[in-house]
């Protein structure tokens, strides 16, 4: 039987359902049906391809075509050029920006080629709405294996073995914090999936829940059964309506195989999950405000210990795990610890999902291994920064990672190897900045994120980050003295060390690894009152180029405060007294073609305005 | 003591009970480790991070007062780098707010300024209201907290000054979140909660509303907890400074709970009361009645002297003349009737020594047994502790939250706890909101009974069908001060009385509305009441802050109460009145001093309160022993036709400002 022998998988992640990926697939099917091949070609709605920005992205298979920016106009053409002629469409081919040759092949692309699928193994092959499409690919084996061969030690056990560290950011061994929940007292415990993710510009637990949520709702109850727990929560937040939805479908349809419920497979074992919307504050990311959430009340975090695993829901023993940590489970249990921890670094083990966001051509979420490094993920991976700029930081972990220099590309990327370099694995965001980033003004607007987020429980967390910002404002101001410096940094230091959680724990990350790893680019600002990036708009002038302005007046149009005179055809005038460097007249003669560049950004020693 | 659980503090080996915290351990081995958030007895909250101490292995500074003490661990409290931080938590609470009390740096300019602009936010030229007193300021000159490094925040909230006694300045606020654990984790008023987040944060009622618009029942734990000038008492806000002002311990006046009180006098005057921390039964909780119910003491309207009717009219009179008029009288009526025929209604509201006093008179010098009380009292004294540890709590008529607030606190954290609550008559009780069973009567009590049950009621009402029940223990809580007192100085409560057997009566305030049979009334009062009108003899007397003495209360437990103010003119305490009126009569009574009384009469004859002196009751009470061998058979409720005596009512008014603001909105259907 030649039946559905070609697959057309559609991406169904947020990104792509943003650009109407739903109305193409619609457009294919509907294409498909036409011609009558709908015996041959079936059209799947898949989860994040992770290539986000060049969505609606469409794969061929089992040709291994990949498309990108697919189009309504180009449907017909992908039908009758490519499924009947067998000839790829030229116009939809990704063309790496670096190199700009076209590269039809998925597996020839960087972006996907050094990639290593674990937990997303799923992702471009199933249509996560469907639970028989999971099973088809083994799904809930691992439940089967797990509830009918393994005692609920030996499952710890073997999580334990095969290394597994939470993925929610501090990187506390999984197995562990299951021995400790099953071996609390008490007869009820619970299982927490942690769905909050609040970072902003990560999405990678939203593309597994969006992806394969099967595999979580399976890690959950293999988790439920070696813990002693009967119930789980899945706390997702609500800015995630497409992953609420499939988590809802997955449930169902779980539910109606009996894989959720009593007695499920006919075991005995019993465990029913409920999916709870989050309260919207990234503060209720950390596990005790989500605790306090789910109970509700006001997400706050609360000391620890007692910890969850002693003390959770309703003061139970409670088990919470991060989104990506459930879904390695299963396959963890299926191909064992042995298999599991051979891929890593000796502390940490497995894969680990980033989102590559920032000046950097692939942006996307990619699965590595622990232990690539960053210059592979970001050079090989990531495919370099556009418009040939130099590599100058990277930031790891979200608002609260620190930022990573160019000497410490090379730096195998695990728990321990970050944490050395300042930073944190966090959830696994990971934003590339170019040299047009002034590291004050960044680490400042990193902080101003902690501010609006601390919970303002404690002094430190609620004042102190405050502070430190109206320090940043100062130097970016060029205001900062030496005596500012000095006690930002002691400041830092303090809230980083006395802060009751999580939160203001890292939230000086930005600001110690910027003081640390450009201390030059601070003493700038300081010292000569200059921003060398030519970021900071109280440290840097706008000047006409006399020899270079044509005078096409281009720039006196767009000049919001007419700061820019000058007649037609001569060098124009910028006053600097009326400029408020928005950067209009910059951008707008940098793209012409005629004069190019002829108004230049400045940042001069001792330049700053008076006050 | 288990070897296992020992570690070291500052190099002094402490032993520890598991599941202590390293600051339980540190206060109890008198080391002193610095607190602002930490509130006793609520779970601690970690949030203002001015304990952290050094523990050896540990990556970062610890915060001792949420971090349990572990077997082995080594803990420094001062090491530099703790001090450091701890001075910069101290510098970021005082730039937080308008802390105009701190040492200044460098720029007398700037001070001036922010003065003014305190000035302008507060209303008032004065300093920070908790001046002297605050923890925050201590701990700013403790740590020498004095260069402003740093720009302050600007106050984000206004004043909030219109509610009739608590004032919220927000300027002030450090966010330690003590007062939102005080109503809610202790008092259970659920009232306070924390409001928005991060920088802006704010202690708000509920819907940032405003005190009277909320659940608050003004029971002032808040404004206690406070370690700083945040939340005040509005009425003695600028009118008394911590060394204008010398503090009284003695026993709260107003139910049979018995709360230790600090009353705090400036010149003759009570300006404030605060619950003493570490007492019981109290642990420094109050209820408004405690804590805002003094403003009588100082009335105009108070009696300064005795009054004789003369032609029909009360008037002035001195005390001998009073005296020798009661003397002669009562001599004329005893003769003509017998000596059954004098009778005394005493208050429940007086001290055992007066109340000693009275029975005395009557008894020996005027060979009549009638002395009596109509305030209800029934079964066995409270025991605070079993709420805490009970499983089911029946609420029988008690209506805790207006007659004993401080034990409806214990309820409702046993309620927090886990514990079953169920109400019988319901309607009228606030309590029945937290009730996971409500019952009209007692009928359908039975069934719900199980392990460790325990039954509070109001001695008016009869428990006597279930009194004798297995699995259930039955308290009763009194309402007034000294029932228990009184019961143990020998004066019962009366429930059926025949006013004609009685041709004299001396009244404590007692309401009686038929007095025409009664030959010759004297009425001892504090305020002018209805009843005067109709005595032939109006005696003033000083009340409960104006003389020393002692309470038995509801769990009987003797408490000390003292003379804090002098009363006015020539108000006199009742002990001192059936003195001089023994005297009158031809008897030397030798006890001058109610200490003398107290401890060579009392404690010498009853033998419950054998060898409880005075010394022994120097701060806390003492509870007597063997208390179920002192208690009633059943209930004795209010005889009909009596009121409540005179100054009950008068306490009620002048609780009746808050009165109205919480029964209001009780009545609004919440
Ligand atoms: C401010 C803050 C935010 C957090 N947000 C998240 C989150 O969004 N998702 C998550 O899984 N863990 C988050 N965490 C970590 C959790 O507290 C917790 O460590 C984690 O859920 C445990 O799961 P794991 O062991 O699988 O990593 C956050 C922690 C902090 C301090
Ligand atoms: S560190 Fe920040 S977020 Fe965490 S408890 Fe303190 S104030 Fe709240
Ligand atoms: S007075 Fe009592 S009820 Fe009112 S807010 Fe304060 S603690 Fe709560
Ligand atoms: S009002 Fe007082 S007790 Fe309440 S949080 Fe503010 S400082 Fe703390
Ligand atoms: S007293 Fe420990 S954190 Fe406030």
């Amino acid at each position: 039987m030649k039946k559905n022998l070609r697959q057309l998988l559609v991406c169904a992640g947020t990104g792509c359902v943003t650009c109407n990926s739903f109305e193409i697939k619609e457009q294919l099917e509907q294409e498909i049906f036409n011609r009558g091949l709908q015996d041959e070609v079936k059209v799947v709605a898949t989860g994040c391809q992770g290539f986000c920005d060049r969505g609606p992205i469409v794969i061929v298979q089992p040709d291994g075509i990949f498309y990108r920016q697919v189009t309504r106009k180009e449907v017909p053409r992908l039908i009758t050029e490519h499924l009947l002629n067998g000839k790829p469409i030229k116009e939809l081919i990704f063309e790496p920006p670096e190199t700009e040759v076209p590269v039809p092949n998925l597996m020839d692309i960087g972006f996907f080629k050094h990639q290593r699928l674990i937990i997303l193994r799923n992702r471009g092959r199933l249509d996560p709405e469907n639970i028989d499409e999971y099973i088809g690919f083994d799904g809930y084996l691992a439940l089967e294996k797990a509830l009918t061969k393994m005692k609920p030690e030996n499952i710890i056990t073997e999580i334990k073995n095969a290394g597994l560290r939470g993925r929610g950011g501090a990187g506390f061994p999984t197995g562990i914090k299951w021995e400790l929940t099953r071996k609390s007292s008490g007869d009820i415990k619970y299982i927490v999936c942690n769905g909050d993710e609040g970072d902003p510009g990560a999405f990678m637990d939203r593309s597994v829940l969006e992806a394969d949520p099967h595999a979580i709702i399976e890690g959950m109850l293999i988790g439920g059964r070696a813990i002693g727990a009967q119930k789980g929560f899945m706390y997702v937040r609500s800015e995630y309506p497409l992953a609420l939805k499939r988590l809802r479908i997955a449930l169902k349809q779980a539910e109606e195989y009996g894989l959720v419920g009593e007695d499920i497979l006919g075991t005995g074992f019993n465990f029913s999950i409920e999916v709870i919307p989050g309260a919207g504050a990234f503060v209720c990311g950390e596990e005790t405000a989500l605790l306090a959430s789910i109970e509700g009340r006001v997400g706050r975090p609360r000391p620890r210990p007692p910890y969850p695993a002693e003390k959770g829901l309703w003061d139970k023993p409670t088990c919470i795990n991060n989104v990506e940590t459930w879904a390695n489970i299963p396959r963890i249990i299926s191909r064992g610890a042995e298999w599991f921890s051979a891929i890593g670094t000796e502390t940490s083990k497995g894969t680990k999902i980033f989102s590559l966001v920032g000046k950097i051509n692939n942006t996307g979420l990619v699965e590595v291994p622990m232990g690539i490094s960053l210059r592979d993920i970001i050079f090989e991976i990531g495919g370099g920064l556009p418009k040939g700029k130099k590599f100058k930081a990277v930031q790891t972990g979200g608002p609260s990672g620190g930022c990573i220099p160019e000497k410490l590309l090379d730096l195998p990327i695990d728990y321990d190897s970050l944490a050395q370099a300042g930073s944190i694995m966090g959830s696994g965001g990971m934003i590339v900045m170019d040299e047009d980033t002034c590291m004050v003004d960044l680490a400042r607007y990193f902080l101003n994120f902690t501010v609006q987020e601390s919970c303002g429980k404690c002094t430190p967390c609620r004042v102190g980050t405050r502070h430190m910002v109206e320090l940043l404002d100062k130097i970016c101001a060029g205001l900062g003295t030496a005596a500012d410096l000095l006690h930002l940094e002691f400041l830092a230091k303090t809230v980083k060390s006395t802060s009751l959680c999580g939160l203001g724990q890292t939230a000086p990350n930005p600001v110690l690894t910027t003081i640390k790893n450009f201390r030059d680019e601070y003493e700038a600002h300081i010292v000569d009152k200059r921003c060398p990036a030519l970021v900071c708009k109280a440290l840097i002038t706008y000047r006409v180029i006399k020899e270079k302005c044509t005078g096409c007046q281009r720039c006196v149009s767009v000049c919001p405060t007419g700061a820019i005179t000058g007649p037609r055809a001569e060098a124009h005038n910028l006053d600097i007294n009326k400029c408020i460097k928005c950067r209009a007249c910059y951008e707008i003669c940098r793209f012409d073609a005629i004069a190019g560049d002829a108004i230049r950004i400045e940042s001069e020693p001792g330049q700053q305005e008076e006050v | 003591m288990d070897k296992d659980n020992v570690m070291k503090i500052n190099g002094k080996t402490c032993e520890f009970e598991p599941g202590e915290t390293i600051l339980q351990v540190a206060t109890r081995n008198n080391i002193h480790i610095p607190t602002l958030c930490y509130l006793k007895g609520a779970h601690p909250t970690g949030a203002c991070r001015m304990c952290v101490v050094e523990v050896k292995g540990a990556p970062g500074p610890i915060a001792a007062c949420s971090s349990p003490a572990a077997k082995n661990m080594e803990v420094l409290t001062d090491t530099p780098r703790i001090i450091d931080a701890r001075k910069m938590v101290v510098e970021l609470l005082l730039i937080s707010g308008n802390h105009n009390c701190a040492v200044r740096g460098k720029y007398p300019q700037d001070w001036t300024d922010f003065q003014q602009e305190v000035e302008t936010y507060d209303r008032a030229d004065d300093i920070c209201v908790a001046y002297g007193t605050c923890k925050l300021q201590a701990l700013a000159y403790k740590y020498m907290v004095s260069e402003r490094r740093l720009d302050r925040i600007p106050t984000r909230y206004p004043l909030e000054y219109d509610d009739p006694l608590v004032g919220r300045d927000f300027s002030r606020c450090i966010l330690c979140g003590r007062c939102v654990q005080a109503c809610v984790d202790v008092q259970v008023n659920n009232a306070l909660s924390h409001g928005y987040r991060g920088n802006i944060a704010k202690i708000v009622v509920r819907g940032d509303m405003t005190l009277p618009d909320s659940d608050c029942v003004y029971c002032g734990e808040c404004i206690q907890a406070c370690p700083v000038g945040s939340l005040f008492e509005k009425r003695n806000r600028f009118s008394s400074r911590m060394w204008d002002i010398t503090q009284v311990r003695t026993t709260c006046y107003y139910c049979g709970i018995g709360c230790q009180i600090n009353l705090f006098i400036k010149e003759n005057e009570i300006v404030k009361v605060e619950g003493v921390e570490e007492a019981k039964p109290n642990s420094g909780r109050l209820c408004f009645k405690g804590r805002f119910g003094f403003d009588f003491i100082h009335s105009g309207k108070r009696l300064t002297k005795p009054l004789i009717k003369k032609k029909g009219k009360l008037s002035e009179a001195s005390w001998d003349e009073a005296l020798t008029l009661i003397a002669a009288k009562i001599n004329e009526i005893k003769d003509k009737y017998g000596p059954e025929a004098l009778g005394c209604m005493v208050s429940t509201k007086n001290t055992n020594e007066d109340l000693f006093q009275a029975k005395k008179f009557f008894n020996n010098v005027l060979s009549s047994e009638q002395v009596f009380h109509f305030e209800p009292a029934g079964y066995i004294g409270i025991e605070y502790e079993d709420i805490k540890n009970a499983s089911t709590i029946v609420i029988a008529g008690a209506d805790l939250n207006r007659d004993n607030p401080v034990a409806a606190s214990y309820v409702k954290q046993a309620v927090l706890k886990g514990a079953r609550l169920i109400v019988v008559d319901p309607d009228q009780n606030e309590l029945s909101k937290f009730a996971h069973v409500r019952l009209k009567s007692l009928s359908g009590l039975e069934k719900e009974i199980r392990d460790g049950t325990i039954l509070i009621h109001d001695p008016d009402f009869d428990v006597s069908s279930v009194n004798g029940k297995d699995n259930l223990k039955i308290y009763s809580i009194t309402r007034e001060n000294n029932t228990n007192g009184a019961y143990l100085m020998g004066i019962t409560p009366k429930s059926d009385i025949d006013l004609k057997a009685y041709k004299f009566i001396y009244s404590m305030g007692q309401n009686i509305k038929d007095v025409k049979s009664v030959d010759f009334l004297v009425v001892q009062d504090v305020f002018p009441g209805k009843l005067q009108e109709k005595a032939d003899v109006v005696l003033p007397a000083a009340v409960w802050v104006e003389y020393d003495g002692t309470y038995i209360s509801s769990d009987y437990r003797v408490n000390r109460v003292r003379k804090a103010v002098d009363p006015p003119v020539e108000a006199k305490p009742t002990w001192l009145i059936f003195k001089e009126l023994a005297g009158k009569m031809g008897q030397d009574w030798e006890s001058a001093r109610e200490k003398e009384i107290w401890e060579q009469e009392i404690i010498k004859n009853i033998s419950h309160l054998e060898g409880i002196n005075y010394n022994i009751l120097a701060e806390n009470g003492v509870k007597i022993k063997e208390i179920e061998k002192i208690s009633f058979e059943k209930t004795v409720s209010t005889p009909k036709g009596f009121e409540r005596p005179n100054l009950h009512k008068i306490l009620a008014e002048q609780c009746r400002d808050l009165q109205d603001i919480v029964q209001k909105r009780f009545k609004e259907g919440k």
